[in-house]
């Protein structure tokens, strides 16, 4: 239902209209007012805004600009409407004379502040303060009604709007949305509070950054006055104990008993030195008296030996003589007997030599013998083998001589056969005459013709039947001639090859030839019988030749001696053998003589060296004995031996007793050890003594130092600060922690009415959208503003489409709200002056449609410069207005 | 007659105040030094000969030159009087410790070191049975040498010792560990007096025996308690005599705790009534506060604003525990954030109902949450 129509609107003074003008034709749907630029379109949209918001007594700019620019009277400016079917008429002058009337639908009027406070009542818009109304005092209106330009800007809705439109949204709900403004701020400030510790991203800032920082900085100043007083603590603790160690080291040794028992230490090492050096001296005594006693038992030993040697010396000597004259004699009969045994060996070699020769002559005459035997072998086998040999020559000769070689017998076999073949062609060639004849003779060319005669014809013949008469018979040849020649001349050839073989017939010259084949067979017959009689002679001149010197040997041999004087060879060599072994037994003993006789010799020669040797050494030694008897007779030497021995006795009993004397005082080394250990133990302990006074003062000064710093003071210092900064940062965080649980539930509060209030605005604009761009949703956020556009599955950011849909949009948004406050039974009018100039033909008509649906429900006044585009819409609901001359405004 | 300042644990060095914010921290360590002036006045003024200090002079071992120095340099501006101190179990007397630091410093002539427990002479007819401790903790009774020791006949005998009187009501482990000293030392070694140290507040022991407590406080007490703060002037009229003892106020701060249950606006004005009663200066008092009980989130505020602010401003310190005092929201602090079912609202409602059902720590966040949110919605609020 429409709550609210706009049905009069007349200007006067009002900016650019001077005369009275009225904006006619207004009534409930949709009003339209196309007019060409600077008609005065914004004019009345502008006069529309003052009569209704601004208050009669306005002063300033705003003001002064609603004059009329030419004319010096105020403006005024009068609107007729209905509200809730009453009407009223609201009638203003500006700057001078200012009034404000308020014409009631009972008559009643309400004059000046009174209208004013009421007609804000009856729209709902707040009273502006001192100076023109503002956007934020329309409430409602400022959203509703929108000048050039405005649609394009994004929507912004201002607070005061927001309220009333909230309201008006969620039925029921008023209380949620009077908190507007507190919804707004509270969050805000909340914001505010926690931005002081933590940034956007969490991090802690300001005081609690500084907070934190200072802490750490506390922990390390705590941590390091911890650390000093341990070292405090340390060094005392090390101090005591050092002290102790000093005292315990102080207390522990006698300095007077320490240095009396180095003292005596040190006497006993000196005296064990001296005993030490006597002892020395005494070994020394005795290995001289050792050496001592060793000589003179030598010196007695050596006398002893000289005179032994000398002795020894004369005696060899005289055996060396005897020796010698031994010796002589037996050379002497060795010289001998080999004289004798050369002899022997000389007769012994002459015997051997004539028994040799005999036995040689012996041998010579068996050998003659048996070449005897052979000799005649041989000359029977040379004389069989030259008769062979004479034999096969003969044969050879023979066969040789006669002419029926295989050649001749082979070119005459030729000759026989071609006979044959021309005596044949004669034959075919000439008439054969075959008689068979009983009796009666017959005669041809007057020779008879035998009975069964088969007679060839080549010439004519004349064939005398006896009785009865004769037949010529001429044969059919042509040349029968030159057969016949043919035939007489191969048979004259035959003929004459038979003759060269000497031979009548064919059978006679084969028989020719086998005899002399047989010639040959016996020729190499018999050659190789003396072949094999005498292999070493060839030919039978060369055997006659052989068999002439076996014969001259055989000659030879008989002229030979005689053997009949000669013994028998078995004797001749028994005699030769024994007489070389007697010859060879003769020549051994003659050379053993002469080794004898050798051997003889040297050893005389050798006994006379040794002689004299023994000579030579028998007067050195006697010289060297002379000698040392000339130096130390005899008995001296006897005497110095035992000397000797008492004084080694002597120096080694006084050995002994020094080292009797050392095991009872001690060895130096050890007494000299003990000496070192004392003074050791004694320098050790003032050297430590030393360190543990300089570490006293260390300690000392090591205390004062820290001590001075005043650990205590700072650790104590440290801890308060400590204390009450983490007393501080639990605090802080406790805040912090409660900030943001208030952030967080005032922002679920919000989500929670948000989706509530802005539900009914997104419904409202769902059709209308659907219109435009199909199936699409509008996000809006929580100030109504623009977010994203769905389209499908695209969405886009509102402040990236183009102008023509931003504004299409921007209206659309408005027309939702517009819907839901009507709906709400909200009175309601929307002013849309100068759109839509972006958008296309489409768009337009679309735009126009869902304009169209809307004034169903509210007075739409749509003021226009399009003319043309806007009257081709036509529409059933329309209105349009005019713009035409009025009647002055009566106040 | 004899006239002495009986003082004890001055615990100087104390430097662990953390409870007192950063900027009053270094005021009340300045104060534990400046007293020693009231003390030397006092004297003066009282005609004392010497101020007998019995015990824990400081309190560590390990303090630096400069707070070792302060007390020396306030004592040498009082040359008539003749300072008397003895190591106690904050300072006990070690080898190359405070003590022998002290020494190496060098003291003013009217300073003395009363490190070994023999006679002393105060005055022709006065000695000092001092009992210095060397360690920081044994169980010896240190006056136990009082006894036998020797003195002119005829000649006053003034003990001076630290420690815990051996079945003392203060039966703590700590000082149960500690030297206890025998509670009739003074009867058994013919003492004039046995001036003590160790028990912060000023506490009769028998008419001989007294601790002096610390001349500057140190510790809170419930207000009517016998507070700390005070020296005690002695006068010995005669061997023998009872010892004439009168409490000198010295320290310039009053240290003080109060507790209380707030259910309402009423019981804060109440309690700010009668915290800045205290004391004629209110200005002097530091005031440990624990409060219990829960406030409207509007009396929350109020709390805020009269307590946290006006009254921490009109006292020298507010150490205040507000633990045991839970912001309750009701119809009126919930309508005051935000009407209902406006968005706001619902924020609160929501951290209500997160009170109502989350754990103790959950709760608590959000009741500080609703405290904030509060305070947010009244700042920011003034229109729908």
């Amino acid at each position: 239902m429409t709550r609210l129509v706009i049905t009069d609107l007349v200007v006067e003074q009002f900016r650019k209209f001077a005369g009275p003008t009225r904006l006619a034709g207004l009534g409930p749907g949709l009003n339209l007012l196309t007019a060409e630029n600077e008609a005065g379109k914004s004019t009345l949209k502008a006069a529309l805004d003052a009569v209704f918001f601004e208050r009669h007594r306005l002063t300033g700019e705003t003001a002064r600009a609603m004059a009329n620019r030419w004319n010096d009277a105020p403006p005024a400016l009068q609107v007729a409407f209905r509200l809730d079917g009453q009407d009223y008429r609201l009638t203003k002058r500006f700057l001078r004379q200012q009034k404000a009337l308020l014409s009631r639908p009972d008559g009643s009027l309400a004059d000046g502040e009174a209208a004013e406070q009421e007609m804000q009542r009856l729209l709902g818009f707040e009273q502006a303060g001192r100076g023109a109304v503002k956007p934020e005092h329309l409430g409602i209106w400022g959203l509703l009604w929108l000048s050039q330009g405005d649609s394009l800007a994004a929507v912004k809705v201002e607070d005061s709007a927001k309220g009333p439109l909230q309201e008006s949204l969620v039925q029921g709900e008023v209380a949620a949305i009077t908190g507007g403004r507190r919804g707004q701020r509270v969050p805000q400030a909340v914001r505010q509070a926690l931005g002081e510790y933590l940034t956007d991203t969490g991090r802690p800032t300001g005081r609690y950054r500084n907070l934190l920082r200072e802490m750490e900085e506390a922990e390390t100043a705590l941590a390091a006055a911890n650390a000093l007083r341990q070292e405090l603590a340390e060094r005392l603790d090390g101090l005591a104990r050092t002290r102790r160690d000093l005292a315990s080291d102080e207390n522990a040794a006698d300095p007077e008993a320490e240095k009396a028992a180095i003292a005596e230490a040190r006497a006993q090492v000196q005296a064990a030195r001296a005993l030490a050096g006597e002892l020395d001296h005494a070994g020394t005594a005795v290995a001289l008296a050792e050496q001592q006693q060793k000589s003179a038992s030598g010196e007695a030993e050596q006398r002893a030996a000289l005179v032994q040697a000398v002795e020894d010396q004369t005696g060899a000597l005289t055996a060396a003589r005897d020796e010698a004259a031994t010796i002589a004699t037996a050379a002497a009969e060795a010289s001998r007997a080999l004289a004798q045994a050369e002899q022997q060996a000389a007769e012994a070699a002459d015997a051997g030599d004539a028994a040799l020769r005999q036995h040689e002559a012996v041998r010579a005459a068996a050998a003659r013998a048996v070449r005897q035997v052979g000799l005649d072998k041989t000359r029977a086998a040379l004389t069989q083998a030259l008769a062979a040999a004479r034999t096969a020559q003969d044969a050879r000769r023979a066969a040789e001589a006669s002419p029926a070689t295989p050649e001749a017998l082979k070119r005459l076999r030729a000759l026989a056969g071609q006979r044959e073949v021309k005596f044949a062609a004669r034959a075919a060639a000439a008439t054969r005459l075959r008689f068979a004849l009983t009796g009666a003779e017959v005669e041809l060319d007057g020779q008879p013709v035998a009975a069964d005669a088969s007679v060839d014809l080549l010439r004519t013949a004349r064939l005398s039947l006896g009785a009865l008469g004769a037949v010529e018979i001429r044969p059919g040849v042509q040349d029968a001639a030159a057969l016949e020649r043919e035939a007489e001349r191969a048979e004259q050839a035959l003929a004459s090859a038979l003759a060269a073989l000497d031979a009548a017939d064919l059978a006679t010259a084969e028989t020719l030839a086998d005899r002399r084949t047989d010639l040959l067979q016996q020729s190499k017959t018999a050659g190789e019988r003396a072949r094999l009689l005498a292999p070493d002679h060839a030919g039978a001149g060369a055997i006659a030749d052989a068999l002439a010197e076996v014969e001259a040997d055989i000659a030879a041999m008989a002229d030979a001696g005689d053997a009949a004087d000669l013994p028998d060879e078995d004797t001749a060599r028994a005699a030769a053998i024994a007489a070389t072994a007697a010859r060879k037994n003769a020549e051994a003993a003659a050379a053993e003589a002469r080794q004898a006789a050798a051997l003889a010799k040297q050893r005389g020669e050798q006994a006379a060296k040794a002689l004299s040797l023994a000579e030579t050494q028998q007067k050195a030694v006697a010289a060297r004995l002379a000698a040392a008897r000339e130096t130390a007779p005899d008995a001296t030497v006897a005497e110095a031996l035992p000397k000797a021995e008492a004084a080694l006795h002597q120096a080694q009993a006084a050995l002994a007793a020094l080292r009797q004397r050392q095991a009872e005082q001690g060895e130096a080394a050890a007494l000299k050890a003990r000496l070192e250990r004392l003074e050791v133990a004694r320098d050790r302990r003032q050297q430590r003594v030393e360190t543990l006074k300089l570490t006293v003062a260390r300690l000392e000064t090591e205390i004062r130092s820290r001590s001075e710093q005043g650990p205590d003071e700072v650790l104590s210092d440290t801890k308060a600060t400590f204390d009450r900064l983490a007393q501080e940062r639990a605090a802080l965080e406790r805040r912090v922690a409660a900030l943001q649980l208030l952030e967080r539930t005032l922002a679920e509060a919000k989500s929670a009415v948000e989706a509530h209030y802005l539900a009914p605005v997104t419904a409202r604009l769902r059709p209308h959208l659907a219109t435009l761009f199909g199936e699409a949703a509008l996000s809006l956020d929580s100030e109504f503003g623009l977010q994203h556009l769905q389209r499908g599955v695209r969405e886009e950011l509102v402040q990236d489409l183009s102008h023509g849909t931003r504004e299409q949009l921007a209206i659309l948004t408005r027309l939702a709200f517009a819907e839901v406050l009507a709906a709400q039974g909200r009175p309601v009018v929307l002013v849309l002056d100068d759109v839509l100039v972006f958008a296309d033909d489409r768009r337009i008509d679309d735009m126009f449609a869902a304009l169209e649906h809307a004034a169903r429900h509210m007075q739409v006044i749509v003021l226009s410069c399009r003319q043309r585009l806007f009257d081709g819409l036509g529409g059933r609901a329309q209105r349009r207005l005019s713009i035409e001359p009025a009647d002055p405004i009566n106040l | 007659m004899f006239r002495f300042l009986h003082t004890a644990d001055w615990q100087i060095g104390n430097r662990a105040f953390a409870f007192a914010d950063a900027e009053r921290a270094p005021l009340l360590r300045q104060a534990r030094v400046d007293v020693l002036d009231r003390i030397g006045e006092a004297a003066v003024a009282g005609d004392a000969a010497c101020v007998l200090v019995a015990g824990d002079v400081f309190d560590a071992e390990d303090l630096s030159n400069q707070t070792l120095l302060a007390p020396l340099e306030r004592m040498v501006r009082f040359p008539q009087v003749q300072w008397h101190l003895l190591p106690g179990n904050h300072d006990p007397d070690r080898p190359e410790r405070l003590w022998d630091r002290l020494a190496r410093l060098g003291l003013p002539r009217n300073v003395h070191l009363a490190r070994v427990a023999e006679p002393v002479p105060l005055a022709d007819n006065a000695y000092l049975l001092p009992a210095p401790l060397a360690a920081r903790g044994h169980s010896d009774d240190p006056t136990a040498w009082m006894d036998a020791a020797a003195t002119p006949a005829g000649a006053l005998r003034i003990g001076l010792a630290h420690g815990s009187i051996r079945d003392f009501g203060d039966s703590g482990a700590e000082s149960a560990l500690r030297e206890a000293i025998a509670p009739d030392r003074a009867r058994r070694a013919g003492l004039d007096y046995l001036a003590l140290g160790d028990w912060h507040r000023v506490r009769r022991i028998d008419a001989r025996t007294w601790y002096s407590g610390t001349p500057e406080p140190d510790a809170f007490y419930p207000p009517g308690e016998a507070d700390s703060g005070e020296v005690l002037a002695v006068t010995l009229l005669a061997p023998g005599a009872e010892p004439r003892v009168e409490p000198v106020r010295t320290g310039r701060y009053r240290w003080l705790q109060l507790t209380a249950a707030l259910h309402g606006g009423a019981d804060i004005d109440a309690l700010v009534a009668q915290a800045r009663g205290l004391d004629p200066d209110p200005g002097r008092v530091f005031l440990r506060l624990r409060v219990e009980g829960a406030l409207s989130l509007a009396d929350r505020a109020r709390f805020s604003t009269d307590v946290e602010e006006r009254l921490a401003a009109a006292l020298f310190g507010l150490n205040l525990d507000e633990s045991g005092l839970l912001p309750e929201p009701n119809a009126d602090d919930l309508d005051a954030i935000d009407r209902e079912g406006g968005l706001v609202r619902s924020a609160a409602d929501a951290l209500v109902r997160q009170i109502e059902s989350g754990g103790p720590d959950d709760a608590a966040t959000a009741r500080q949450a609703l405290a904030l949110l509060y305070g947010f919605a009244r700042h920011e609020g003034g229109g729908a």
